[in-house]
């Protein structure tokens, strides 16, 4: 990929990516999340009320309503699906187990990342 | 106490109408309207009080029925004018108990396998007209050791052990570990279903016994035969039926603790089966635990105990906050309230650090389930941007829900609420006198 300007795009993008996934796979001291309150996170697409299925069958004992728990709290992640696909298919080490397309397929998982960030939508 | 420190949602409104209460665990209403209380008589932590059914008011808590020693009173039913009370047995064995509106107590059923880590819990009244109820395990998973010690009855009846509905063959895994009971150095092995220090082999058999633990049984209102319903739980503490009839159950996931540590097992609800087994001391929600996702830092990974199951695993229809202590619950019944046919469960809140550590605390909430898609969400909680109960949070709102009903109109949903507990590396330390009822209704009738 030498001498292919398209190469220090590729690198710094791989490298971004890299940089972000290890902060997100870091434990560390988690950020308190703000309590839902009563309100339920703002899904109507029915991409998003399966991703929610997902979510319940998957993470929520980890991450109960997106909030901390075991596992940090998710609600109040600004990462992009790329890195959530990679968090969820691998761990990226840490504690949380990995789950494969068997676990969770791929248009399950697009519809986890739906119901992911209309979550986030819900935290201020 | 301040219920401006409650979260719920805004239709609702939420006070208090019971003060004072020690361990309370359940409630129950009579045809009139009467609301009573059971205290348990028992804290982990292990603290010992007198268990009690009380009529309970804003102004007074007026004593109906006492027991002694054998707590805790682990929950209340009424039906046809009296009660049905499950005796938890940490001392003498479980026993479920017929509670007359004047005090009078006649013993159902007793020496139910209790005097462990969890007890006799329910009950609930099926349309069979059955008295139902839970039965928990002695063990975290299945193999006794330090951790039930530090529980404190080991030292009491060191010969106790788990035991199993039907026959089962061992894999004959041992386990090292310390001598609680008589000190020293020298590690000691014990098995899985055999009592502390006795080692098992290979293609051992443990016979099957009714009662036994990990269980939901079933005996006549007048008392008779105990009959086994399902089992392969760890703790059914939640029992309840839909208004469909059909009979679900909160149970206590693994901790991560003793000889046969697990992590990251969630607390679930399931729907019973007639006959159905429900996958512990191997499995946790339906997956096998002897898998890397199960295995706690730092320590071994669990390994399987069975050589064959039972039958398959009966998954769970949702599934809560790892220790979250996902206890009593209710179905709603009526438009009046709302989310008719979801399960709303009080969520105690975490015994870590004993039970095993988390990033954040869990629990200290009801949640309520629609049980066709596994779906939960927030019910109340504490208000602000930390979760906790509110001696931490230094508020005046909810401590540890541990059981809710609706009354039998299902307009109003009463919460139990068990009071302070604060817990360190040396264990719980439970609070006298902070138990609280909470009322919780609609402010307007409408269906959700």
């Amino acid at each position: 990929m030498e001498g292919n300007p398209e190469n220090g795009r590729c690198v710094v993008r791989r490298t971004a990516v890299i940089v972000a996934l290890a902060v997100i796979g870091c434990g560390g001291s988690p950020r308190r999340s703000e309590t839902v309150q009563g309100r339920p996170a703002p899904i109507s697409s029915p991409e998003q009320i399966a991703g929610e299925r997902v979510f319940m069958k998957n993470c929520n004992q980890c991450h109960p309503l997106g909030e901390g728990g075991l596992g940090p709290p998710i609600n109040n992640k600004p990462f992009p699906a790329v890195m959530l696909d990679a968090k969820v298919r691998t761990g990226l080490g840490g504690d949380m187990p990995s789950f494969s397309e068997k676990d969770i397929s791929p248009k399950e998982l697009d519809q986890l990342v739906a119901y992911l960030e209309a979550l986030r939508s819900n935290h201020p | 106490m301040s219920t401006k420190d409650i979260a719920l949602p805004p239709e609702y409104v939420v006070e208090a109408v019971g003060f004072g209460l020690t361990y309370p665990t359940g409630v129950a209403l009579d045809d009139n309207g009467g609301v009573y209380v059971v205290e348990s008589g028992y804290s982990y932590g292990e603290d010992f009080a007198r268990p009690r059914l009380l009529a309970v008011k804003p102004s007074e808590n007026r004593e109906i029925a006492g027991g002694d020693k054998n707590g805790p009173w682990n929950g209340i039913v009424h039906a046809d004018g009296v009660f049905y009370v499950a005796e938890g047995g940490e001392t003498e064995g479980g026993r479920i108990l017929k509670i007359t509106a004047d005090g009078k107590i006649t013993v159902l059923a007793e020496g139910l396998p209790s005097r462990g880590d969890h007890h006799t819990n329910g009950p609930a009244i099926g349309p069979d007209g059955a008295v139902y109820f839970g039965q928990g395990t002695k063990t975290n998973s299945a193999v006794v050791g330090e951790d039930n010690a530090a529980f404190g009855w080991l030292r009491r009846h060191s010969d106790e052990h788990d035991i199993p509905c039907a026959d089962v063959t061992l894999e004959g895994v041992n386990f090292e570990s310390k001598d609680p009971i008589r000190g020293g150095e020298s590690p000691v092995a014990t098995g899985a279903y055999v009592p502390f220090g006795t080692r098992t082999e290979k293609g051992q058999v443990i016979k099957g016994e009714v009662p036994c633990g990990g269980a939901v049984l079933r005996i006549p209102k007048a008392g008779g035969k105990i009959e086994l319903v399902a089992w392969g739980f760890r703790n059914p503490y939640g029992l309840a039926f839909s208004p469909e009839g059909k009979l679900y159950v909160a149970d206590n996931g693994f901790d991560d603790r003793g000889s046969r540590p697990i992590w990251g097992a969630a607390d679930e609800l399931f729907a019973v089966e007639q006959g159905g087994w429900y996958g512990w001391p191997d499995y946790s929600g339906g997956l096998a635990v002897a898998q890397n996702r199960f295995k706690p830092p730092g320590k071994a990974q669990p390994p399987k105990l069975l050589a064959k199951d039972p039958s398959t695993p009966i998954a769970p229809v949702a599934r809560f906050a790892v220790h979250s202590s996902s206890n009593g619950f209710d179905f709603s019944r009526s438009d009046a309230f709302g989310y008719v046919g979801q399960a709303f469960v009080a969520q105690f809140g975490y015994l870590s650090p004993p039970t095993g550590k988390v990033l954040a605390p869990v629990g200290f909430r009801v949640v309520r389930v629609d049980v066709r898609t596994g779906v939960i969400a927030d019910f109340i909680s504490n208000k602000g941007d930390k979760n906790g109960p509110a001696s931490l949070l230094k508020s005046g709102g909810i401590e540890r829900p541990v059981a809710v009903r609706f009354d039998k109109a299902g307009r109003s949903m009463y919460v139990v609420d068990f009071g302070e507990v604060t817990v360190s590396e040396k264990g719980p330390k439970p609070v006298k006198g902070t138990g609280i009822l909470w009322k919780v209704t609609r402010k307007t009738a409408g269906a959700s």
